[in-house]
């Protein structure tokens, strides 16, 4: 999609300043100004955005060059670009642009200016000037005022004629030095809106951390119509218009082609329950359709058509979205285009923009009830959903109108990662058998991984995940459920032999119960780390373990039960004595995936209990 | 007059625009015609290997097999007439066409994810210009494919629809594909086709080498050259891999080629060194002119051992020495007088010091970080300035000593001149006889573990004039092997209990590492600014930023890169957690103090030195009053060799024998009893390796020590169950575990 390119710019471009700043405490930005100026372009009877953005960079501890790098594409121009080193004209640095690669992207129009700055000399300072145009508003939209160096000062200027209805909408400013104010210039018949920023902290990148738009203070962008000489132009005044502009660009890529008939009833041939011709469509575009993503100008809101991807066998969201809705169809099916934004994006529909969404899935509207097929998320079960879609809102074509809903939200149990096993003591070893099952976000993860390895090495690698890759965890007579049915749970069962897992000293035995110790050392440097947590996806782990004891020893120590129990979180690892055997009970469910930084301090705490749980023994001493 | 000259102007910009779109036009017409030539010829090419379906059941559970695999290079020369400013005069044109075919079965998605898509320059041009005179230089890509379906129908596509341009200039465009209907089970067959015709200027093209293996097993592989007859050539087969076939075509053209069937995988093996172990054939041509051995219509089949020696000691007896730097420099040190009388040892010392002082360099810029740590020194320019210094200056006798590193190819199978290393060896007295530049943190007289039992050339050098010669011994010397006594590593780790969390343990860790052990932590370690202080430390000479501060023009510059260097040192922290972390498998919970107590690079002071104290998490477990603690896991981690792993047919090549001992004193806490320490007496040994591990309780410390030793840096395949049964007793020891009981 177009969109998934709007704020994929966004994050290159952060991606590209933060990889050029590392860091780095050295450069500031001392100064910027940037001017935005509405204007109506009567050739091409359209609005475009001129950009004049004009940077200065400080060096505060010694000299260095940096990378400067500035995005255009089909949309945007670079007019015109200016350097200055020390207050001199840099003749001698020459811009140059190049085609970007971005990675999981097979292609896009995203085009890089770029040059190495120098920062002659600690305290000297270097500018860069931009002028750039976007030729249509609705690409404009939005102004970040963090970037990948500290900003002292930035000033922020839009200057919008009174005949262009753009809104602007603040987000992330609290705690930020941020100051506002409005003029309105009577010869331009204009207002200027001036944003003056200071001391904004570099932009940190973290690993599971949420997108720039729920941490950064930036502006949203949202123009909305303009009065033009030749009448009223609407660009996204509300969301029937982007809707409308959606729809205008995929109403005449109906599904209907004899080649997608026919292999959709090749494909159900012999299958009569609705349901499973439907399970059988989307689990055939996850083995035989795979992603590529395009995003290209306009064909990045264009889906390809749904005989061309299933020619080629590769598609981006919204081919394979459209090939999933065409074959549905092609049964008899109502299924319909869907257009979403992933969790990564914090805006929803109420902010009609392309920057709301950036992916496209499948509905299916069946016996009233609504079901939503992502065909990239290869693994994943029918009726089950990714935690990037859940709770997300959601538009589903409707003809010229739309349906405006949500993707449900699934509970944590949906993602279901169990553990059983029945043990016994043999001198220092520990022996059993051992079943597990996934299901949900859990039984994705595994297949992603499986599929990631080649096929000669994934059996190695499965038994290697499973054992820890501890030498000493033997595993055999290992069999799974079908590694091709997304469908059911996985599963596997073993037996294992876990050599030396018992101590021996004396007349006691010192049993480590829990050989995986899930989280147990996961803990957050509260000192370093800047942003919110947020899990991959709700979590659901459940371990059962019977300890058979010999019949010569009696438990005489045992680590007391853990439970945390709270609103984002649970943990409970309890054993219990029973006649001849231990019964061990663990439970570890991540409900609310996005941990709070504030809540660290508490999560390090009831890491601290699990671990405690984990670094103790159970002591069996002889009768 | 102006309205004349603008009307002229306008109509030439017209016409030249014109021409030049109806130039492009036409390139691309020439392209698309090619495209389908080449097209035709590669799909009819009747070699049946590349119509197979099939493959051997033993290769079931592959991810993917390459059927057929085929690389072949044909070139052309001809003459022909251009302008050349105003003159006429002719040119020679060159044209290489190089493609590669491979026909590969496709079983899983990660081999769907590797051959689905294809990245290429489609198009560069280079062509020079100046004035009138044209030197074409030009580079095109043509490529095709077509996909075989399980159930035998072939589907094919047309490229330049399916392609994305990266890059769309006229002189350079850029593609990329992803191939359309590829599915997991379909047979993937395509080719590139590159075409280049360069004027005027051949260069040699390759070496080029070929691997008998690959990541996948490949059933069928052929390599053929198809070279004009005035090219030569130059080959070599190594590791078993055989001899290409020779020929000579119906146009007097020289033919190359090997064919190999059913080629297994390659496998990553633990201690090899592939170069030595992996066969495969290496080509290079060129035109008369290029830097090959063959001559003319020649195939020189090689090893070129003796000829490029030849051309290492034709250019060692044209070098000079131009700076007296070091001369000076060791004046300084020792006082001129006495310069004289210095034992050779003295001199040599010094000036090896010196040159790794020059080289390392100052810091002139703001590239401070210890990656400089890990560049390579200019040997070839070292042994010979070094050579001549220590005979011509101050008479002291040494060869030039000409080696190949034990990760390349043999003495004996040289090709090419980048095969050597170089270094010295003194002969004229002294102790330290080898001086080696191959990298900043060998000492003085410590031979490279890379060269260690290897065979080398010695060049000596007739007289100490300024004009010289030099003599080389008829037969090769073999290079000695250091004793694994001579590459050691001593951890001495005090363990104590922490006094409100017994499962938090303290451990100050002393390492001391000598020979060859010690370079890979001196360079992770140590920052840039510590060696370069380090080095002028030795030579008496002043800091780089001290030098600096003091040049009144320099001192802002050396402020500023003082404070990069400051910036440097913070990260060194960094760089000892990060050790911590990769030697027990988790980070420190607090790392409490670090620092390099020697640097080593002294001679006199040969052994690295670093200490820190930190505190670790997960070594201690509760059980019930009493606690064990995982005293096996303070030798580090030590992963037991997996089952395939046991069986081997490659031999072994270390990186040096060695000696590794683990000392631990670990404080019993107050009130608690030690259970478990005889259990940590083991010992394994045999002729080329040893495991030894003895404790014993003294008051209140628990003395642990650990020796593991490899006798030899090279064993043959043979004695590989010897090393495991010493490798297996390491990693069972890292499970070895100590009861501290409450005393009752």
């Amino acid at each position: 999609m177009r969109k998934i390119f709007a704020t994929l710019v966004l994050s290159v471009l952060l991606y590209a300043n933060l990889l050029a700043a590392d860091n780095d405490s050295n450069v500031i930005i001392l100064n910027s100004k940037e001017f935005y100026r509405f204007e109506f372009d009567k050739k091409d009877n359209q609005v475009k955005v001129k950009q004049e953005l004009t940077t200065t960079y400080r060096c505060l501890e010694y000299r260095t060059a940096i990378p400067v790098v500035e995005f255009y594409d089909d949309k945007t121009s670079i007019d015109e670009v200016k350097v200055l080193v020390d207050g001199n004209k840099a003749k001698y640095i020459v811009p140059k642009y190049d085609y970007y690669s971005i990675d999981n992207i097979f292609y896009s129009d995203a085009h890089i200016c770029y040059f190495n700055l120098p920062i002659e000399r600690k305290g000297s300072s270097s500018e860069v000037y931009f002028e750039k145009t976007i030729s249509d508003p609705r690409y404009f939209t939005s102004i970040y005022f963090s970037d990948g160096y500290k900003v002292s000062l930035k000033v922020v200027s839009i200057n919008i004629p009174r005949s262009v209805k753009v809104e602007l909408k603040e987000l992330n400013f609290e705690g930020r030095d941020i100051k506002k104010s409005s003029v309105y210039d009577s010869k331009l018949d204009a207002d200027i809106i001036t944003y003056t920023i200071r001391d904004i902290a570099a932009r940190e990148r973290e690993s599971h951390s949420p997108g720039p738009t729920y941490t950064e203070p930036h502006v949203m962008v949202l123009c909305k119509y303009a009065e033009s000489p030749v009448g009223k132009i609407t660009y996204f005044n509300t969301l029937d218009d982007q809707y409308a502009w959606y729809h205008s660009i995929t109403k005449d890529l109906e599904a209907n082609n004899d080649q997608v008939n026919t292999k959709a009833k090749e494909i159900t041939a012999g299958i009569s329950n609705d349901l499973d011709k439907i399970k059988k469509i989307f689990y055939w575009m996850h083995d035989n359709i795979r992603y590529i993503a395009f995003e290209d100008g306009i064909a990045a809101f264009k889906p390809e058509k749904p005989e061309e991807v299933l020619r080629k066998k590769y598609g981006d969201c919204k081919g394979m979205a459209h090939l999933t809705k065409g074959m549905l169809k092609a049964l008899g099916f109502d299924a319909r285009l869907c257009w979403i934004g992933t969790n990564h994006i914090a805006y929803d529909y109420s902010t009609p923009s392309i920057a709301v969404d950036n992916h496209m899935i499948c509905a299916l509207i069946y016996q009233d009830k609504t079901y939503f097929l992502d065909a990239t998320e290869n693994y994943i079960g029918f009726n089950e959903y990714a935690e990037r879609i859940q709770g997300r809102q959601v538009l589903i074509e409707d003809g010229a109108k739309y349906i405006h809903t949500k993707v449900p939200v699934t509970v944590y149990e949906q993602n279901l990662n169990t553990e059983k096993a029945t043990l016994s003591i043999k001198g220092t070893d520990v022996e059993g058998a051992i079943s597990r099952e996934w299901r949900g976000e859990e039984k994705e993860n595994i297949f992603s991984q499986l599929n990631a390895i080649k096929k000669e090495k994934s059996n190695d690698a499965f038994i290697k995940y499973l054992s820890d890759d501890d030498k000493n965890y033997a595993i055999t007579e290992f069999t799974t459920s079908s590694l091709q049915d997304y469908d059911k749970p996985l599963t596997v069962k073993y037996k294992m032999k876990h050599s030396n897992a018992v101590s021996s000293f004396g007349n006691d035995l010192y049993v480590d119960i829990d050989f995986r110790k899930d989280l147990g050392n996961f803990t957050f440097d509260i000192k370093e780390r800047i942003l919110d947590y947020w899990f991959s996806f709700k979590t659901n782990t459940r371990q059962e373990v019977q300890l058979s004891i010999p019949a010569d020893y009696a438990v005489t120590a045992m680590p007391p039960d853990v439970i945390v129990k709270n609103d984002d979180y649970e943990f409970s690892a309890t054993i219990v004595k029973q006649p001849g055997k231990l019964l061990y009970t663990k439970s570890i469910v991540i409900k609310n995936p996005r941990l709070v930084k504030s809540k660290f301090e508490q999560w390090n705490r009831d890491i601290e209990k699990l671990k405690a749980f984990y670094n103790e023994q159970i002591v069996l001493s002889k009768k | 007059m102006t309205k004349i000259l603008l009307k002229t102007i306008c109509l030439l910009l017209i016409t030249l625009n014109a021409s030049a779109q109806s130039k492009s036009e036409k390139n691309d017409k020439d392209y698309k015609e090619r495209a389908i030539e080449i097209q035709q010829e590669i799909w009819n090419n009747a070699d049946k290997a590349f119509d197979v379906k099939e493959i051997p059941e033993k290769y079931s559970s592959e991810g993917a097999v390459i059927i057929a695999k085929s690389f072949e290079v044909a070139n052309s020369s001809q003459k022909k007439f251009k302008m050349i400013h105003l003159w006429g005069g002719s040119v020679n044109q060159y044209r290489y066409f190089t493609t590669l075919r491979l026909r590969v079965l496709i079983k899983d998605k990660t081999a769907l994810d590797d051959f689905s898509t294809l990245n290429y320059s489609k198009i560069v041009d280079n062509t020079a210009r100046i004035r009138f005179y044209k030197l074409v230089n030009t580079y095109k890509t043509f490529i095709g494919a077509r996909i075989i379906k399980p159930d035998g129908k072939v589907s094919s596509f047309n490229p330049e629809e399916e392609e994305v341009i990266l890059k769309n200039e006229d002189k350079n465009k850029e593609g990329k594909i992803a191939i359309p209907d590829l599915q997991v089970g379909d047979i993937l067959d395509y080719y590139i086709r590159i075409e280049e015709v360069i004027e005027d200027q051949s260069k040699v093209r390759g070496p080029n080498l070929f691997f008998l293996g690959d990541e996948y097993p490949i059933l069928y592989y052929n390599v053929k050259y198809n070279l004009d007859k005035k090219c030569g050539a130059d080959v070599i087969n190594l590791n078993g891999a055989k001899p290409m076939i020779q020929s000579v075509n119906e146009e007097g053209d020289i033919v190359l080629q090997f064919t190999e069937r059913d080629l297994q995988k390659l496998k990553n093996t633990l201690w090899t060194s592939q170069a030595r172990q992996v066969p495969y054939h290496v080509v290079r041509y060129g035109f008369p002119g290029t830097d090959i051995i063959a001559k003319k219509g020649e195939v020189k089949t090689g090893p070129f051992t003796e000829t490029y020696k030849d051309l290492l000691k034709a250019a060692y007896r044209d070098s000079r020495i131009v700076d007296h730097m070091p001369e000076k420099a060791l004046e300084e040190y020792f006082g001129r007088s006495k310069v004289k009388n210095l034992p050779p040892d003295s001199i040599v010392n010094f000036l090896f010091n010196y040159y790794h002082w020059y080289e390392f360099g100052s810091f002139n810029t703001m590239n401070v970080s210890n990656d400089r740590n890990y560049n390579g020194m200019r040997y070839f320019y070292m042994a010979v300035t070094f050579s001549e210094l220590l005979k011509r200056i101050y008479n002291i006798e040494n060869d030039i000593v000409i080696v190949c590193n034990r990760y390349s190819g043999r003495l004996n199978e040289v090709f090419g001149i980048g095969d050597f290393e170089t270094f010295v060896r003194v002969t004229g007295g002294g102790k330290l006889t080898w001086l080696c530049f191959n990298d900043f943190f060998q000492n003085a007289g410590q031979l490279a573990s890379v060269y260690q039992g290897e065979d080398a050339f010695t060049l000596t050098r007739e007289g100490r004039g300024r004009k010289h010669d030099y003599t080389d011994a008829e037969t090769p010397i073999k290079l000695p092997v250091m004793k694994s006594s001579e590459n050691v590593l001593v951890e001495k780790l005090k363990v104590s209990f922490g006094k409100d969390n017994f499962q938090l343990i303290n451990i100050d860790r002393t390492c001391t590492q000598t020979g060859a052990m010690k370079t890979s932590d001196q360079k992770r370690l140590m920052l840039s600014e510590d060696v370069e202080g380090g080095f002028a430390y030795l030579l008496n000479k002043q800091k780089a930023t001290d030098m600096l501060a003091k040049n009144r023009a320099n001192k802002q510059q050396a402020l500023e890169i003082q404070a990069a260097l400051d910036k440097e040192r913070v990260k060194q922290k960094d760089y000892f957690k990060s050790e911590i972390n990769d030697q027990f498998g988790q980070e420190p919970k607090e790392l409490l103090s670090y620092k390099v107590v020697n640097n080593a690079l002294s001679v006199a002071n040969p052994v690295f030195e670093y200490n820190e104290t930190f505190t670790m998490e997960n070594f201690v477990k509760k059980a019930g009053n009493n606690y064990i603690f995982d005293v096996g896991k303070l030798m580090g981690v030590y992963k037991k060799a997996e089952e395939k792993e046991r069986t081997r047919t490659l031999d072994i090549y270390m990186s040096c024998g060695r000696e590794l001992t683990y000392n631990f004193a670990i404080t019993v806490p107050e009130g608690y009893n030690l259970k478990g320490v005889e259990e940590l007496n083991k010992k394994v040994e045999n002729e080329i390796a040893t495991f030894n591990a003895t404790a014993k309780q003294s008051e209140n410390i628990l003395n642990v020590t650990v020796t593991r030793t490899y006798k030899n840096n090279f064993e043959p395949a043979a004695n590989w169950p010897k090393l495991l049964t010493v490798m297996d007793a390491a990693a069972d020891f890292t499970g070895m575990k100590v009861l501290l009981e409450k005393s009752k």
